[in-house]
């Protein structure tokens, strides 16, 4: 049973809650702040002068192990990530620098629309009777002529 | 045919031009580098640390700078080349080892109606060194990488290519078309004296471009490292080096990418006298 949550970086509409899609490396690729934080880990490493082999033996893995963790194939853990800061002489926050700060929905218009874009299309074709769709799609059409011609208000009511 | 030595004259000796418009050339090798493996973030940074040196920040006026990210990268590529370079003095001595030159007995001789010649000699693996060698360390750390199946080029590992001292003197290959002839150099090295052309079938000289194509295409073919001495006068430069061709394969298991590394041999690059080119003379 999947859990419900409250905003979703990926989602879909199922009896009205939002809900994430799980990602794997196969189907989806690595994470891209998995691979931020790979991407430092590779920098730290070469100014650091350190092979993988050699960074792998202080932290008791293989070469292969660590090159999957610089290229975001495999998820550093908590633990590993403050083992990697103090054998690499950084503080744990390097690790994230450069990652864009998680965007909330109220600063970002945009991305708020795509969500309630999906949240749409997906009500929309929930609807089974063609008739209901059509009368949905229409009031929804009226209603963005309105708001384009200023009627709407703050809230995205109508006035009338 | 020995080159007059009025006339002789070192082109393309290994230099850093960290004030060149580009930046510094070793620091982009290495942002190419990265790029191709597929880390774009390492990428950007180098390049970031190339561009400051092309500002008129040199390597080594940064390596003061203490608790910027970007200057101490480009310092510490700059202490490894350092480090890369072979020990001189008393030190060199302790460490010198013999080196067998074990030759193969095919050696490919190709000439032209200009003068031009490329004579190419097969070379056993096993003769390069196993210390203090750009080639041979780069060899084992391939023959590393490939007993353990990870010899993708998206598993390279910069830190070794700099502890070789190679970087400037390897090209990337990609050779990744099925047109055999459509090979193009992902990054050319900016210490071969060799002018540069964007695919080995642009070379001006036929004969040279027939060798380049046929070795890659065989290094491709088989999946297999080899190693040449090359010796050449190409309109009127003679080369001498030793050239090492790794290949590399993507996921699919297919070799995608070849790394050619070249340690220049004594005589590379020197301009010849046009009288004592082959078959003026």
């Amino acid at each position: 049973m999947r859990k419900p949550i409250s905003a979703a970086v990926a989602s879909e509409v199922d009896g009205g809650d939002l809900f994430f899609k799980r990602r794997t490396v196969i189907v989806d690729g690595p994470d891209p702040v998995d691979q931020h934080v790979g991407g430092q880990l590779r920098l730290r490493r070469a100014q650091a002068g350190l092979t993988q082999t050699e960074l792998g033996a202080k932290l008791g893995l293989s070469f292969q192990a660590v090159q999957k963790y610089e290229s975001g194939e495999n998820r550093i853990s908590a633990s590993r990530l403050y083992q990697l800061g103090r054998i690499l002489d950084v503080p744990l926050s390097y690790f994230f620098e450069g990652l864009e700060a998680p965007r909330v929905a109220a600063d970002d218009p945009l991305d708020l629309g795509r969500k309630e874009a999906s949240m749409v299309l997906g009500a929309y074709y929930a609807i089974k009777d063609p008739r209901l769709r059509s009368a949905c799609l229409l009031i929804m059409t009226r209603m963005a002529e309105q708001a384009m011609n200023g009627d709407a208000t703050e809230e995205g009511r109508i006035t009338e | 045919m020995a080159a007059n030595a009025s006339s002789r004259d070192v082109v393309g000796a290994p230099h850093l031009d960290c004030t060149a418009a580009e930046g510094c050339p070793h620091l982009r090798a290495l942002a190419t580098i990265e790029e191709i493996a597929g880390f774009p973030h390492a990428a950007r940074s180098y390049a970031v640390a190339a561009a400051r040196c092309g500002s008129g920040h040199c390597c080594a006026a940064q390596r003061a700078v203490a608790g910027d990210n970007v200057a101490r990268l480009s310092a510490i590529a700059l202490e490894m080349r350092r480090e890369a370079q072979p020990a001189n003095g008393d030190g060199q001595s302790h460490d010198a080892t013999l080196l067998r030159f074990d030759r193969m007995a095919s050696i490919d001789i190709v000439t032209d109606q200009d003068g031009n010649y490329v004579e190419r000699r097969p070379l056993k693996l096993e003769t390069l060194p196993s210390r203090g060698d750009s080639l041979g360390y780069l060899y084992r750390y391939w023959c590393d990488l490939r007993a353990a199946s990870a010899w993708e080029f998206a598993n390279i590992d910069t830190v070794h290519l700099e502890r070789a001292g190679i970087i400037g003197r390897l090209h990337v290959v990609d050779v990744s078309s099925n047109d055999p002839a459509d090979f193009h150099y992902e990054l050319f090295g900016h210490a071969v004296p060799v002018p540069r052309c964007d695919v080995p079938r642009a070379a001006s000289i036929g004969i040279w471009a027939d060798s380049l194509l046929r070795d890659y295409n065989t290094a491709r073919l088989l999946a297999v490292p080899r190693l040449h001495r090359i010796r050449c006068s190409l309109a009127g430069i003679r080369y001498h080096y030793t050239r090492l061709m790794l290949p590399f394969q993507n996921a699919q298991g297919r070799v995608h990418r070849l790394a050619i590394a070249i340690r220049q041999e004594l005589g590379d690059g020197i301009k010849v006298n046009p009288s004592e080119q082959l078959g003026l003379a």
